[in-house]
């Protein structure tokens, strides 16, 4: 007995001994940065998670915040959380802090997509195509979250695959460093993005060509971005869709619409829903089987919506006026006369029979080809028949007309100044894009945003109100960043 | 019991046998809970009012009507939704122990039921637990020692998460507008929206919570050990030991169409099973050789593993309400199943030596050499001696005239201790799986977390510790005390990283901080003889700390707060500062519009976290077979970061009702100097001294009454005592909200200290019982 027992603890100890360091070595059955992005599904597994910050955020407060800033939005003041964006004065605390959660976002996206930049150069069983293929996606991906950043809040910190491992110290970039970042991570991808999207949901390069003439506009290089969006009106790839009446309006935005306008939608399905409906819908509306939290309404004496013609489909399409309802709350407003008005709330995103949203959110569709083309032709070399044409087709199809047939409501071919058009143009695609989040981006950008809120709402906008503050939060964290210096005017 | 933690020892005590009668004792108590304290908000019309003031000073017509604010004032106090969401609550605790055994083998089971209703509605835990343990000697050589502890534990749970304006579930006792009915005239539950859209959305009745939500934990565990020792020669023992922990958890959450907004419903089920495997293997040696040598040593290994497997399904757009998390094949929708392995594992190796001479000088020292997996390549390994040293001076020849002195001791030992509690693969840098949509279908995603993996090594803390201990009057006063200096190295924890990073924090080798205190423990019997006899006990600890090095050079911040009005940190590490010391504005009353000022635009210290000192008071006096006893408690000079409030004193943003305190005493061209500035959503806002309270108290934490009847006399039973005790009964304090024992993120190795921010609140307890020996 005691012999085997002496025998048992050498053996134990001469067994624990030689597997000592073996035993403490880390084998998790998980994926490791490290081991990963080497295999088409690896490196397609981290693009998917370059949208996935997106998604939730942008069609949800995103888009609420975009629009209580536009004239729709700002007309009348409403729940804290959006009372300041509303106020054209510049933003209040809980205004500044309902914008971090978007922050981070954009930025979580940021760094997915430079993980991807990084490690897929050396994936071991990618071919040179697939590589560039797969870095043209986060690139573009990139340049997207990037410009919602620098058109929100300015300059910002730039990290790109350059200063992964940088947590401490990342200084501002400057607006036009920003943008250089953009154009050339567009480039990249126009070049070798696909000539058609695997999935609906994933850019292509005609996404990557129109968000590119996006980017040129936001820079006043007209003539690049007029160029950019030629080449995808040229290409054929897009087409506008046709509408009679106004619900012909959901095959753009309906739950699972899909149209040849589409160039570049985030996606959703029941397992993963949109939040467009909850973020700008009515608490009680008719429109959707939920509801929604009422942020965006006014009433039906609003300037935009009496100045609107009322042939226009797009203006029955996106607003109700709603005559049942008495609303305290509205009534409360000093904004609100309460006598001889209704209610007017937005319906753009609707279908009452559904309880769970499933609407894809339209980042670029092909009446941004159209209206930037129109506007930076003008811009570039003066107001030409050929821009004036692209805008009608807009126009037509808003009041029910092919689009590529002359209709009475055309603009006249001639008589313009390049403000003039530019002007027709910006109107145009505030009516086109309305809750879709372009609107206060468009204005700020046309130099258009103060005249247009005296006009319609009778609120001066205040200069610090142009651009968003830094969260305090990257301050405290940042040591790269000087709040006296790097603070955007006014905060 | 080889120790398992190498940050203090780990003692499992269980009931052992006894030699002779199996005895038999039988416990029974129950008692009632309710919550800790009321807060006072206001009513209806106050309500009204103080919403008209708001509106009035944002230069807005009134929000109600003069009819209305009468009609509020017919509703009296109104509904107080505090009695909404907590309630009176039952607990009641049973168990019966058997003991017995002969000269070769004893044993002791017990079995016991535990059951408790929660304050807060819908909330329970219920506990049944079988211990037994068993002792048998084989022969002169070999003995076995065998503990077995089962349990099963159920509980209802209700969240007690965070709102930013008074939305957790706890929150909303507070929050929801007085005036409002319970439930809407057609049974539905009251929107506060649907009535006042100025009042939140996000303010739905809490009803939803307690009675449209349900999340059920159930857990079994099973915690094993047996050992086998074997006697070589004479003081020469070797122990090979085996043990094993498993917790199997099942959590059912249910979420039912009835839900506010979300006609869908929702199930999700996670299960959870964690095995610990645990092997020691010593050799003890004892020896006492010419009278006055007392040896003793301990040498051995031992290795422990701990493995962890989840797995989670959920499923949304359920068919019907009935079968609840039990059917998930009836969900239209489901999101992708998640499942995990995580496994960690230690090694130990272990020396140590005691002699004693003379029963007057002792000596111990000690080595231990800990292995983790955790830890980065290299750093896996951490080694941590120990030594002491006691001298027992009563037994000197010197002190024996001295006779008032029955006892004299002086300790003193040294000492370093490792920390390993991180989790496994925090050095590693994984990839998190998560889905999103292209065309009409979900696609599996991969990216990191919102942490941050970095190279860690052990934490370690070394610990110089000097005591003394005496005893006078015949041992009736026993005093002690004890100075420590403890410097910890390589602190291990959380660090907030730049938001632009994409990471939202990253566990750290922070830095050095040290720690020194003082405790005094006095023990007196004040009588000693009976009949009547009192024992009183007391005892105060003074800690003092200070961050000695942050590596990097750089204050780290903690104790993120998410006001809707304001984020900020509560917590700053500063080097040469106390830990956490509470970083803010401060105000400087109101300018002439009764909005805040502050004093400047720079952060300055407006608290600190740490008190000066704890204490605990112990009684117990008996007069023949009654006995009562109490024990109070508290803390003095600590500062608490009161969140809790904040939706209900000073954020007008969302509706929410407030203190009566608020309605009597804000700021009006009249009261210029009031608590609260003026009602308006224009205040700007920051994290000031205005959120930062004294946390000092003292609270009687239990007292009992307790009868022993003398059965022995009558009966064959050996004892029978009936008592009646309360715990929580009494606190005084100056804190302003329900709780000053409060900690809400704390932990004592968290970076986030004395924040108080909805926590689940503590509860009165009242408690009769009985316990009976046969």
């Amino acid at each position: 007995m005691k012999k085997l027992l002496a025998n048992l603890i050498i053996l134990l100890i001469a067994g624990l001994g030689i597997s000592c360091e073996d035993v403490l070595v880390e084998k998790p059955k998980a994926l490791t940065i490290e081991a990963f992005y080497n295999t088409p599904a690896e490196v397609e597994a981290g693009l998917a998670a370059i949208y996935l910050p997106l998604r939730s955020d942008m069609s949800g407060w995103w888009i609420a915040i975009l629009e209580c800033h536009a004239e729709w939005g700002a007309g009348m003041t409403g729940a804290a959380n959006f009372d300041s964006y509303k106020s054209m004065q510049g933003l209040n605390n809980v205004g500044e802090n309902n914008l971090i959660p978007r922050w981070n976002a954009f930025y979580s996206a940021i760094r997915n997509a430079n993980l991807v930049i990084s490690y897929t150069p050396n994936g071991k069983s990618l071919d040179q195509a697939q590589k560039d293929k797969y870095v043209a996606e986060a690139k573009f991906m990139r340049a997207f979250a990037y410009f919602q950043l620098v058109r929100g809040w300015g300059g910002v910190p730039i990290h790109t695959e350059e200063n992964l491992s940088e947590t401490n110290s990342v200084p501002k970039g400057t607006r036009e460093q920003v943008y250089a970042l953009i154009t050339s991570d567009l480039q990249f991808a126009e070049m070798h993005l696909p000539d058609k999207a695997p999935l609906a949901g994933k850019p292509s390069k005609w996404a990557a060509k129109t968000f590119l003439a996006d980017v040129y506009l936001y820079q006043k290089l007209y003539a690049q971005a007029s160029e950019k969006a030629n080449e995808v009106i040229l290409s054929g790839k897009h087409a506008l869709e046709r509408v009679t009446v106004a619900d012909d309006f959901n095959k753009v935005f309906g739950m699972g619409a899909s149209s040849p306008e589409e160039i570049f939608y985030l996606k959703y399905n029941v397992s993963s829903p949109s939040q467009l409906v909850l973020h700008t819908m009515q608490i009680n509306t008719p429109w959707f089987g939920s509801n929604g939290f009422g942020n965006i309404n006014w009433h039906n004496k609003a300037k935009f919506y009496t100045s609107w013609d009322d042939k226009d489909l797009r203006k029955r399409f996106n607003w109700y006026n709603e005559t049942i309802r008495n609303n305290p709350f509205l009534a409360g407003q000093a904004e609100f006369p309460n006598q001889g008005v209704t209610i007017l709330s937005p319906k753009k995103y609707n279908n009452p029979g559904a309880t769970v949203e499933t609407f894809s959110l339209p980042l670029y569709r092909y009446a941004d080809v159209l209206l930037i083309y129109a506007e930076a032709s003008a811009q570039a070399a003066g107001p030409t028949a050929d821009g004036v044409a692209k805008l009608n087709m807009v126009r037509r199809r808003a009041y029910g007309y092919d689009p590529l047939q002359p209709a009475p409501v055309d603009f006249s071919q001639a008589g313009y100044t390049i403000q003039s058009f530019t002007d027709l143009v910006i109107q145009e695609k505030g009516y086109e894009f309305q809750l879709e989040g372009k609107r206060w981006f468009d204005l700020v950008r046309s130099g258009k945003v103060k005249e247009v809120m005296k006009n319609n709402i009778g609120k001066e906008v205040a200069d610090k109100h142009l651009l968003w503050p830094i969260p305090q939060i990257e301050f405290d964290l940042n040591k790269g960043l000087d709040r006296s210096k790097d603070q955007n005017p006014g905060y | 019991m080889v120790p398992v933690a190498s940050n203090g020892v780990v003692l499992i005590t269980t009931n052992r046998g006894t030699t002779g009668k199996t005895n038999v004792t039988v416990e029974s108590s129950l008692g009632f809970q309710r919550l800790i304290k009321k807060t006072e908000m206001m009513n209806p019309e106050e309500y009204g009012i103080f919403y008209n003031r708001l509106s009035a000073n944002m230069g807005r017509p009134p929000r109600f009507t003069d009819e209305e604010i009468q009609s509020f004032a017919a509703l009296g106090e109104g509904t107080n939704w505090q009695d909404v969401v907590f309630r009176t609550a039952p607990i009641q605790n049973h168990s019966v122990n058997f003991a017995g055994g002969n000269e070769k083998t004893k044993f002791s089971i017990t079995g016991s039921l535990f059951d408790q209703e929660g304050i807060i509605k819908n909330s329970n835990f219920k506990r049944y637990a079988l211990n037994n343990s068993f002792q048998h000697d084989l022969n002169q050589a070999f003995s076995i020692d065998l503990n077995l502890a089962l349990s099963k534990n159920r509980s209802a749970r209700q969240f007690s998460e965070q709102g930013r304006f008074g939305t957790s579930l706890i929150g909303r006792a507070f929050s929801i507008p007085p005036m409002l009915p319970v439930y809407e005239e057609d049974g539905s539950y009251m929107e506060p929206v649907r009535r006042y859209t100025f009042v939140s959305e996000a303010l739905y009745s809490p009803l939803n919570f307690i009675n449209e939500q349900s999340n059920d934990l159930e857990e079994n565990n099973v915690l094993g050990n047996a050992a086998l020792s074997y006697t070589i020669t004479d003081g020469l023992v070797l122990r090979v030991s085996g043990g094993i922990e498993s917790i199997n958890a099942r959590t059912d959450f249910y979420q039912t169409k009835k839900f506010q907004n979300n006609p869908n419903g929702i199930a999700r089920i996670s299960t959870s099973a964690f095995t610990s495997l645990l092997n020691e293997n010593t050799l003890s040696y004892t020896k006492k050789f010419a009278g006055k040598h007392d040896l003793s040593a301990v040498a051995g290994f031992t290795y422990q593993n701990f493995v962890t497997t989840t797995l989670n399904a959920e499923g949304s757009s359920l068919i019907s309400d009935i079968p609840e998390t039990h059917s998930l094949g009836t969900a239209g929708v489901f999101a992708s199943p998640g499942t995990s392995y995580t496994k960690s594992t230690l090694l130990s190796g272990l020396g140590r030596i005691n002699y004693t001479f003379n029963n007057r000088y002792l000596f111990t020292v000690s080595m231990r050499a800990d292995g983790s997996s955790v830890y980065s390549d290299g750093n896996k390994w951490g080694y941590f001696p120990s030594a002491a040293f006691s001298w027992r001076l009563s037994d000197e020849a010197f002190l024996q005239d001295v006779t008032f002195v029955n006892d004299l001791k002086l300790r003193t030992s040294w000492g370093r201790a490792g920390s390993q509690a991180i989790s496994p693969y925090s050095t590693l840098n994984q990839l998190l799986p998560g889905s999103t949509v292209f065309g009409s279908s979900l696609y599996t995603s991969m990216a990191p977390g919102t942490r941050l993996a970095s190279d860690l090594k052990w934490e370690t803390t070394e610990q110089v510790n000097v005591g003394l201990e005496f005893a006078i009057l015949k041992g009736r006063l026993q005093f002690t005390a004890d100075y420590y200096r403890k410097q910890t190295r390589d602190l291990l924890n959380a660090v907030q990283l730049m938001r632009s990073t994409g990471f939202t924090n990253s566990l750290r080798n922070v830095g050095r901080v040290a720690n020194r205190g003082l405790e005094f423990e006095l023990n007196a019997k004040i009588f000693a003889a009976g009949p009547f006899t009192w024992d009183l006990n007391t005892n105060v600890s003074f800690n003092r700390s200070k961050v000695l090095e942050l590596y990097g050079g750089q204050d780290i911040l903690a104790g993120q707060l998410q006001m809707i009005m304001f984020t900020d940190f509560a917590n700053t590490y500063r080097e040469g500062e106390p830990l956490g010391i509470i970083y803010g504005y401060e105000e400087d009353g109101y300018d002439e519009n009764g909005f805040l000022k502050y004093k400047s635009d720079q952060k300055v210290k407006i608290g600190d976290p740490n008190p000066n000192f704890i204490f605990g008071i112990t009684s117990s006096m008996a007069y023949k077979n009654l006995s009562l006893s109490l024990f109070l408690n508290g803390s003095q000079g600590n500062d608490i970061v009161n969140m809790s409030a904040v939706a209900f004193t000073v954020d007008n943003t969302n509706g929410t009702n407030k203190l009566k305190d608020v309605f009597n005493n804000h700021w009006t061209p009249e009261n210029p100097n009031a608590k609260y500035p003026i009602p308006s959503t224009a205040n700007k806002y920051r994290f000031s001294d205005r959120y930062v309270e004294d946390g000092s108290y003292i609270r009687l934490r239990n007292i009992e009454l307790a009868y022993n009847l003398p059965v022995e006399k009558w009966t064959k039973m050996s004892s029978a005592r009936f008592y009646v005790s309360g715990q929580n009964l009494l606190t005084l304090t100056n804190y302003s909200w329900v709780d000053p024992d409060v900690n809400s993120r704390g932990g004592a190795n968290s970076l986030d200290q004395g924040i108080d921010y909805a926590t689940y609140p503590s509860a009165k307890t009242l408690t009769a019982g009985v316990r009976l020996g046969f």
